[in-house]
């Protein structure tokens, strides 16, 4: 059995990495309590999907990026994804208003979307959702400098 | 996989076959498994060769996902009793999601409001990744939602299981106003060998949420639970459980960049081994089961122009008998002078005994996409009638966006009757295009929270050294 899985990983770690594949889809709800379909955006615009929680702090800096793409693109969908739980759920809102972050955010609070894209869970992660519904990019963690990979990929995408 | 994906794709389909996969490779080598261990190290420290396989794959309106793994413990303490070698499918799950219907099967977390009924999720603080193995179905129509699920959960160790089922209905009866109702039962099934009452336990609660007005909203839910011997244990238990309540709620006010929210919760003897009652707090962990209470009241204001956010939070607190304060507050510099991120958290707390902590990083940028960071975190308790303990880590990371990082950390602890102790740990992780990733760590490392190469993340006690690989298709 290891054998046979040990060469399954081989394979798979020389296999050159496919083009995008689809995103698959979710619903979660928003802050405001409503719900929010994904597959009611998809295809109709490049859509960024950040995940993050009010206890990372790597998260800050990559949501306040994000809400500087926001406001310089405003025809793209930017969606954030806090996987904070009920332990921490009630700081998700004056984390989001009292930076004025005007993006949309969306509660993932057992986690399950977030390892949908990406399995290990970490935050941050950001994902792009391509105009035929591909994740076209995905990066986890973030470094400073990090959001120019992300704009290239997104302004790659509006061409 | 490209040519997989693209088999599985279907002209018109608005949801074509997709395929995503991640590999993770992790060599983990434990210098110390023989050597004599300091004060609070742990017994199991296996030097081992991990490699899973996580699978996600859709077509139309399913989804599903598998995750593969194999392990071998090459080098063991002789006191632990792991399989030499280990392998299998470890997390399953096929998803059904159309309109208002959502159907699943297989491996899944749930949380149940705020987690005061049921609520089993990762938890990385506590490592505990526990899931529900059943099925769960869920319908969101116009002003009601509907959620059920059932199934079993075994514990990490797989020394305990419990039987689950629970309910949920949520209805907006006016715009921005709901009201919840959630039940859930939970039946202990496999004990762990010490002996812990075993029994059903019937768990329900009420919640109120909303909107008040634009710059007012509130929640609160009251929980009611039940306990139903099946195994009585023959010795006194500390507390009651057969009756216990628990309550969370919070009101928050917001005003332009002012923000002010007032929480409470009160548990009594409220505890299933599968719910996680809200925090009214920051790093109170492990003291917020079945007996406590807490009040606080958190402000904070934002400026833009400098980018700086000031916050202060006050709250008193009862863990059981015991009684004190949590008090903390700081800032957040974030670009200054387009080069310079600032931070520094101070606070004081004196539940149990009085502890004092500090939490301060300082970025800065020499260019875009070179930077240069330094965190300090220090912790410093005095437990009554006893000497100071105190952890305090340092830490110098270098990056280079998008492409690496590498990171210097010193982690010293002062422990009561033990000598001060200091460990060094390094590390260096790259990015790869799409997500993936190589790590690698070398030193000694206390365990808790890490963050490094732009994420935290949640480390065990280690000496040694490691190679992880992450890996997107």
């Amino acid at each position: 059995m290891i054998r046979r899985f040990a060469r399954a990983f081989l394979a798979l770690a020389l296999c050159a990495p496919a083009p995008a594949g689809p995103a698959p889809s979710f619903s979660l709800k928003q802050l405001d309590g409503s719900l929010f379909r994904l597959d009611d955006h998809l295809k109709k615009q490049v859509i960024v999907l950040d995940f993050w929680a009010t206890w990372c702090g790597p998260c800050t800096k990559s949501l306040k990026k994000l809400q500087e793409l926001h406001e310089a693109s405003p025809e793209l969908l930017v969606l954030a994804v806090s996987i904070d739980d009920g332990r921490t759920l009630a700081q998700v809102a004056p984390y989001v208003q009292g930076r004025g972050f005007t993006f949309t955010v969306l509660l993932d609070p057992d986690g399950g979307v977030c390892r949908m894209f990406n399995p290990e869970g970490g935050v941050p992660t950001t994902v792009v959702i391509d105009r035929q519904g591909g994740v076209a990019y995905s990066h986890s963690g973030y470094l400073s400098g990090d959001e120019r990979a992300l704009v290239a990929a997104v302004a790659k995408l509006a061409r | 996989m490209a040519a997989l994906a693209g088999l599985g794709a279907r002209a018109g389909d608005a949801r074509p076959f997709s395929l995503e996969a991640t590999a993770d490779l992790l060599f983990r080598h434990d210098l110390a498994a023989t050597a004599p261990r300091s004060f609070g190290e742990p017994v199991e420290r296996p030097g081992q060769f991990r490699q899973t396989l996580a699978l996600v794959g859709g077509l139309g309106h399913w989804t599903g996902g598998a995750t593969l793994w194999d392990v071998n413990f090459y080098q063991q303490d002789p006191n632990i009793t792991l399989d030499r070698a280990d392998a299998g499918l470890y997390k399953k799950y096929l998803k059904y999601e159309s309109g208002p219907w959502t159907l699943q099967g297989g491996d899944f977390n749930a949380m149940l409001g705020r987690g005061l009924v049921l609520s089993v999720i990762q938890n990385a603080a506590l490592l505990k990744d526990d899931t529900i193995d059943g099925s769960d179905a869920r319908y969101r129509g116009g002003r009601l939602e509907v959620h059920g699920l059932g199934g079993t959960v075994t514990s990490g160790k797989r020394d305990q299981s419990w039987r689950v089922a629970a309910l949920e209905a949520i209805w907006e009866w006016a715009a921005d106003q709901r009201v919840g109702l959630r039940a859930a039962t939970v039946q202990d099934g496999r004990t762990p060998a010490f002996g812990l009452p075993v029994g059903l336990r019937q768990c329900r609660s009420a919640s109120l949420s909303g909107q008040a007005s634009r710059a007012v909203s509130y929640y609160a839910e009251l929980g009611w639970m039940n306990f139903r011997d099946q195994q009585p244990v023959p010795y006194p238990t500390p507390v009651d459980p057969r009756k216990g309540t628990g309550a969370y709620g919070n009101l928050s006010f917001h005003h332009g960049a002012w923000f002010l929210m007032a929480e409470t919760k009160d548990y009594r003897n409220f505890d299933d081994a599968l719910n996680n009652p809200p925090l009214a707090d920051r790093d109170t962990e492990k003291n917020d089961l079945y007996d406590g209470s807490g009040r606080r009241v958190y402000l904070q204001h934002s400026f833009r122009q400098p980018d700086l956010t000031v916050f202060f939070s006050a709250g008193r607190y009862r863990e059981e008998t015991l009684e004190g304060q949590n008090v903390y507050g700081g800032f957040k510099l974030q670009d200054a002078f387009d080069r310079l991120d600032l931070s520094c958290t101070y606070g004081l707390r004196t539940v149990l005994y009085l502890e004092k902590r500090t939490d301060a990083a300082l970025a800065w940028r020499f260019t875009p996409l070179w930077s240069l960071e330094l965190t300090l975190r220090d912790k410093r308790n005095r437990p009554p009638g006893s000497d100071p303990y105190s952890e305090t880590d340092l830490t110098v990371q270098l990056a280079r966006s998008p492409r690496f990082s590498v990171y210097l950390m010193q982690q010293r602890t002062t422990v009561p009757v033990f000598q001060a102790t200091r460990l060094f740990n390094a590390g260096v992780r790259v990015n790869l295009p799409r997500g993936s990733y190589l790590d690698f760590s070398a030193g000694r490392l206390r365990g808790g929270e890490v963050c490094a190469g732009g994420q935290c993340v949640v480390l065990p006690p280690f000496e040694g050294w490691k190679l992880a690989a992450h890996l997107r298709y």
